[in-house]
């Protein structure tokens, strides 16, 4: 494809697992017309491509850093297996809505209403935190780095010192959150 | 505090197994406080998760133009490739045309360049060549002037022999191959070179000297039973051997013929070849110094040298022979008295 360089997928998953960010760019803009081909063939619309693909290729972003994680495809392949999945799940969805307004409005927002605190909030909360913290907690609970990684990226000694700085700022985030919100809420 | 928590991460991430499972999921039974711990921090990695995907989305957002791709550095590449591909046809065409070009004026000039090329000079040299593989120095020393006796062909005779069908041409090799030798005539002259860059060496004449050939008249029959019986008897009659002797001589004196002269002739061989060419009237010497001593016999019509003590039979026919000396002992003691 013109204008992107072509990477080996070995290579791509390579620097996903050392945090390389350019990398969901690059899967992105390499799939977005396949993708859209896709969606556009199976009732979708010009709208949802962006999110499709955006959650197609961080989910990439978050399976390529576990420990179990091995490509037995190509890794286009692998993309679109993904974005099928999540198109299929919100048809699935969005047919699950029109059947609840066709009928009557039992269970609304059942699968909606997982917590019953506002989750926007709390996300507010990780915002403020100090960047190192906040990456800190990003990188071990969203990316999936291990503490080897995470030392190298935000320069601590070793992985004990990870290990530790990150318990003291998950803590600083509870402490955080409970003043918001009783403990009733979040269970 | 911070174990609890460590703990309540490897159970949520599923990295707990084994016994330590089976013992924190019997604790987290029992215990409503863990349970409550539990479910907060699960609460809050789960907003961790939330927090750092709608991060990842925002930087996708922000990096990737609307509609996924940037068609402008497409574009551009597009453009670059198509550049150079027309630049690559183009050279292409070019050299090809360069190089046909080239291709024709090479033709022509070797058409113009070998319009009228003597074949037969060519040929006659290679069966020179061919011929000097018996004898070097027959082929350089006597090489005639090919340019004078073999006449190349005129450009129209050939042209007429391209345009004749193989079907009409009667080709007799043996005819041609008479036809294109030449006929060596010895004349001991060197052979011109016709080409500047072919050098033919030639042999080289040294000296000439005329030697008289002393005439010996054979023993008569009892003459041969004298000398038999005084070989026989050698010790007993010492007079008799001298007797013989001044037999001979006297009977050469008595009937002496005519002595010849020949003519000598000192020749340095390029191949360094040793031995002697007699026409009858001339004797060429090769690999021999002059300043050697040389005596010519002739007995029965046959003329002998002496050289270096050895006597040798010089053989008239015109052709190289070797110098074989003679080994029969009544000859050689004729010739030796």
């Amino acid at each position: 494809m013109f204008g992107i360089s072509k990477l080996a997928d070995h290579t791509v998953l390579e620097r996903i697992k050392q945090g390389d960010e350019k990398m969901l760019v690059y899967l992105y803009n390499k799939h977005y017309t396949m993708v859209k081909t896709f969606i556009m063939k199976n009732s979708g619309d010009d709208n949802v491509v962006d999110d499709i693909l955006q959650d197609s290729v961080i989910a990439v972003w978050q399976n390529a850093n576990k420990q179990d994680f091995l490509l037995q495809a190509k890794l286009s392949t692998y993309i679109m297996a993904i974005a099928k999945n999540l198109w299929f799940k919100e048809l699935k969805k969005r047919s699950k809505f029109t059947l609840v307004d066709e009928t009557n409005h039992l269970n609304v927002g059942s699968e909606e209403m997982k917590h019953s605190f506002d989750q926007s909030i709390i996300v507010e909360m990780v915002k403020q935190m100090d960047e190192t913290c906040r990456k800190l907690l990003s990188y071990f609970y969203f990316d999936g780095f291990n503490n080897t990684i995470i030392a190298e990226k935000l320069g601590f000694a070793n992985t004990d010192t990870v290990k530790s700085k990150k318990y003291q700022c998950f803590k600083k985030l509870q402490t955080e959150v409970l003043k918001q919100y009783k403990r009733e809420d979040l269970l | 505090m911070e174990k609890t928590y460590h703990l309540i991460d490897d159970y949520l991430s599923g990295k707990l197994v084994g016994r330590k499972l089976d013992s924190f999921k019997a604790e987290l039974k029992a215990s409503e406080k863990l349970q409550e711990q539990v479910a907060i921090q699960q609460a809050i990695i789960e907003t961790l998760e939330e927090s750092r995907k709608a991060e990842l989305k925002e930087y996708l957002a922000a990096n990737v133009s609307k509609g996924g791709i940037s068609y402008i550095p497409n574009l551009a590449s597009a453009l670059g490739a198509a550049a150079m591909i027309s630049m690559l046809v183009a050279a292409y065409f070019i050299i090809d045309f360069v190089v046909d070009k080239r291709t024709d004026n090479i033709v022509k000039e070797n058409t113009s360049k070998y319009p009228k090329r003597d074949t037969s000079i060519e040929d006659t040299k290679l069966l020179i060549d061919s011929l000097a593989n018996d004898t070097q120095t027959l082929a350089i020393s006597e090489l005639p002037d090919v340019t004078n006796e073999i006449e190349p062909p005129s450009p129209p005779e050939l042209e007429i022999v391209e345009e004749m069908e193989m079907d009409d041409v009667d080709l007799d090799f043996d005819e041609m191959v008479e036809e294109e030798v030449p006929v060596f005539k010895p004349e001991g002259k060197a052979a011109p070179a016709t080409t500047d860059n072919v050098e033919v060496k030639s042999d080289v004449k040294l000296s000439s000297k005329t030697y008289v050939i002393r005439s010996l008249v054979p023993p008569q029959k009892e003459e041969a039973e004298v000398e038999t019986v005084a070989k026989s008897k050698p010790k007993k009659n010492m007079e008799s051997d001298d007797s013989v002797s001044e037999t001979i001589v006297t009977t050469t004196e008595k009937a002496p013929l005519p002595n010849r002269s020949v003519n000598v002739e000192y020749w340095q061989s390029v191949v360094n070849y040793k031995g002697y060419n007699f026409d009858g009237k001339t004797l060429k010497l090769y690999g021999i110094a002059a300043a050697k001593k040389l005596e010519f016999k002739e007995l029965d019509g046959r003329i002998y040298l002496k050289l270096d003590g050895n006597n040798f039979y010089i053989e008239k026919n015109g052709n190289y022979n070797r110098l074989v000396a003679l080994t029969n002992p009544t000859l050689l003691n004729i010739l030796n008295d």
